[in-house]
């Protein structure tokens, strides 16, 4: 079977999961990947495993095989901390999507996700922070956003650096669940949070297009409210 | 130096008097208040 199985290449067995998900064989298909998992991981063929689980998580994921894909998603998550494999763009990405995937409240869920922030704050570069990517954390946020998780997707963004993305998912959160008295403290209580964690690019992004969008700020600087002057004036004040 | 904030006086006395004339605060929305951390949120609450 050893020999077979590493005579046949990934592709080739690729199809033949492929096959018994599309014939409904999930518990078939599903132990055939946990035991390739195994061996490639003993074989240390990493790059071929990555793909074997990502395209597997995927596919169990679409056809609602919840614990399967999520099993093989953290599966994943194993092999990116044991290969010591670059946190780049694209294995960030896929881990997103497997996010966007996912079922909002399960268990899974969260498990991967923290397994998966803990291994993109390895070997980082330039944000020199333990709560994750910032990448990786914007993709959760746009997701979570959709799924009208409002209060985990602040949480995300305030993570990014996707100052923009903040403001529009801020403007719409305080117009449907906050209220009008608290236009203000929604933009301040964001920007001061950006600042706590030394980010203040994205505070100033988040402030501006804030100010800028949000229907209930009518005027411009200087602003009619007075908090709203008091952050324009310290976002001036720290750029000095 | 000092100097360079001077645009920001007439603005900063008009919110002086504006902030002297304005409302208690009301209570605060859930939505707000999730924002907070979890030790500052139990104080607020």
């Amino acid at each position: 079977m050893a020999n077979k199985l590493r005579g046949q290449g990934v592709e080739r067995v690729m199809k033949k999961l492929q096959v018994n998900i599309e014939l409904g064989q999930y518990y078939e298909a599903h132990q055939m990947y946990r035991t390739l998992y195994f061996r490639y991981l003993s074989q240390k063929k990493y790059e071929e495993l990555m793909t074997l689980l990502y395209d597997g998580s995927v596919l169990f994921l679409s056809h609602n095989q919840h614990n399967s894909g999520s099993d093989l998603a953290i599966l994943l998550v194993n092999v990116l901390n044991e290969s010591g494999a670059a946190v780049s763009d694209d294995n960030m990405d896929k881990l997103g999507n497997l996010f966007s995937m996912m079922l909002p409240d399960s268990p899974e869920r969260t498990n991967f996700l923290t397994n998966a922030l803990k291994w993109t704050s390895k070997n980082i570069d330039g944000y020199g922070n333990s709560f994750g990517h910032p990448r990786l954390h914007q993709s959760v946020a746009l997701t979570l956003w959709k799924e009208k998780n409002y209060q985990q997707s602040r949480y995300h963004f305030i993570h990014s650096t996707d100052g923009d993305g903040c403001a529009t998912m801020l403007i719409e959160y305080h117009i449907t669940k906050g209220y009008p008295s608290e236009v203000d403290l929604f933009i301040a209580q964001t920007v001061l949070q950006y600042l706590c964690l030394k980010n203040k690019s994205t505070a100033s992004t988040a402030f501006h297009a804030y100010t800028e969008k949000h229907p209930g700020v009518t005027s411009g600087f200087p602003f009619l409210l007075p908090l709203l002057n008091f952050l324009q004036f310290l976002l001036q004040a720290i750029e000095r | 130096s000092l100097f360079l904030f001077k645009d920001w006086v007439p603005i900063i006395a008009r919110d002086v008097q504006r902030q002297r004339r304005q409302a208690p605060q009301a209570p605060f929305s859930n939505a707000y208040l999730s924002g907070m951390p979890s030790k500052r949120r139990k104080i607020m609450t």
